[in-house]
């Protein structure tokens, strides 16, 4: 069975901070980059690039993925569901 | 590692981003990070809404039956996240999904955000749920018939509103009926669920109704509000179903 998560709503300098905790830099636009490779991330399922105001963070895990509708509920559909 | 609390992490993270603390913060903040306790969305809530939706008995029972393949069960889950962000308020953001839905996602999708914002989709899941139990449909045609429903539900659909009458909803549900489709709904919300029962009572014995449909209706209460929905689904078409198991 799935633990229970929190899932949190962070400021931005919370998350600047998170996000460079996991490996990753936000370039000139603020979007999250890899900091080893300097490439912009993309969401898994969406395919788009990720916005420091648009980032979410699965528990447990690395993997930046957007915040649209879609991408939270394929999440949920990958991770959360049996 | 002792469990880490929320208010340390959350302190943790101000402390750092406060600029007070260098690579050992940072170490410590993947660390608790990596206990899989905490996730992080901009839109929590909206996420948590979705998880909820994941244990829903409706939404889990026709995933169920439709397989976790099914390519609409995302949007079924965004469908029910509209609607509670309908009931508790929260216009603005409704609207905003429901526009990114519409200009991306095809008709199919439209179809079922506008279904799910009544809040008639949990009910509508239960119908195809129960059908594929008592009629042994396989899941192939519950699919094919979950699209139909979609296809055809501003044909085949009468939400009662606030002006309309009894007889207004007689007349509406037996002109449906006319048409002969293979299954018509009736429903309403709150106040309005005593008027669709006498619709509904009288349409059952309206001669055209008898020996060509049979009700399936079903009562209930979702947060604080009542639901009702009823679906007089058409005896030849489920007589000869060309997909059913038996």
């Amino acid at each position: 069975m799935h633990q229970e998560v929190k899932f949190l709503s962070l400021k931005e300098p919370q998350k600047r901070v998170l996000l460079k905790a996991l490996g990753y830099e936000l370039d000139e636009e603020d979007y999250v980059v890899n900091a080893e490779t300097g490439k912009r991330l993309l969401c898994k399922y969406t395919n788009r690039k990720i916005s420091l105001q648009d980032a979410s963070v699965l528990p447990g895990s690395t993997i930046v993925i957007g915040s649209s509708p879609y991408a939270l509920a394929k999440y949920v559909e990958e991770y959360l569901e049996d | 590692m002792t469990t880490p609390s929320l208010e340390g992490f959350l302190a943790e993270l101000s402390l750092a981003a406060a600029g007070k603390a260098g690579k050992k913060v940072l170490e410590k903040i993947k660390r608790v990070w990596d206990t899989g306790k905490f996730g992080f969305s901009p839109y929590d809530k909206e996420l948590a809404t979705l998880a909820q939706v994941s244990k829903d008995p409706a939404y889990k029972r026709f995933r169920e039956i439709v397989g976790k393949n099914y390519p609409y069960l995302v949007y079924i889950k965004i469908g029910f996240l509209l609607h509670k962000l309908t009931i508790t308020g929260e216009y603005d953001r409704a609207e905003n999904i429901r526009k990114q839905m519409y200009q991306r996602r095809g008709q199919n999708v439209s179809r079922i955000v506008h279904i799910a914002s009544t809040g008639v989709l949990a009910h509508v899941l239960d119908y195809l749920a129960d059908r594929k139990e008592k009629h042994c449909l396989s899941p192939t045609a519950l699919r094919q018939e979950f699209d139909a429903i979609l296809k055809e539900w501003n044909e085949i659909a009468i939400p009662v509103k606030t002006t309309d009458t009894i007889e207004f909803i007689f007349r509406s549900a037996v002109a449906i009926a006319k048409k002969n489709p293979p299954r018509f709904f009736i429903y309403s919300l709150g106040k309005q669920t005593e008027k669709a029962w006498a619709a509904v009572a009288r349409i059952r014995k309206d001669p055209q109704i008898i020996g060509s449909f049979v009700a399936w209706s079903k009562n209930n209460n979702i947060h604080g509000k009542d639901h009702f929905i009823c679906v007089f689904y058409n005896v030849e078409n489920e007589l000869g179903h060309p997909l059913t198991r038996n």
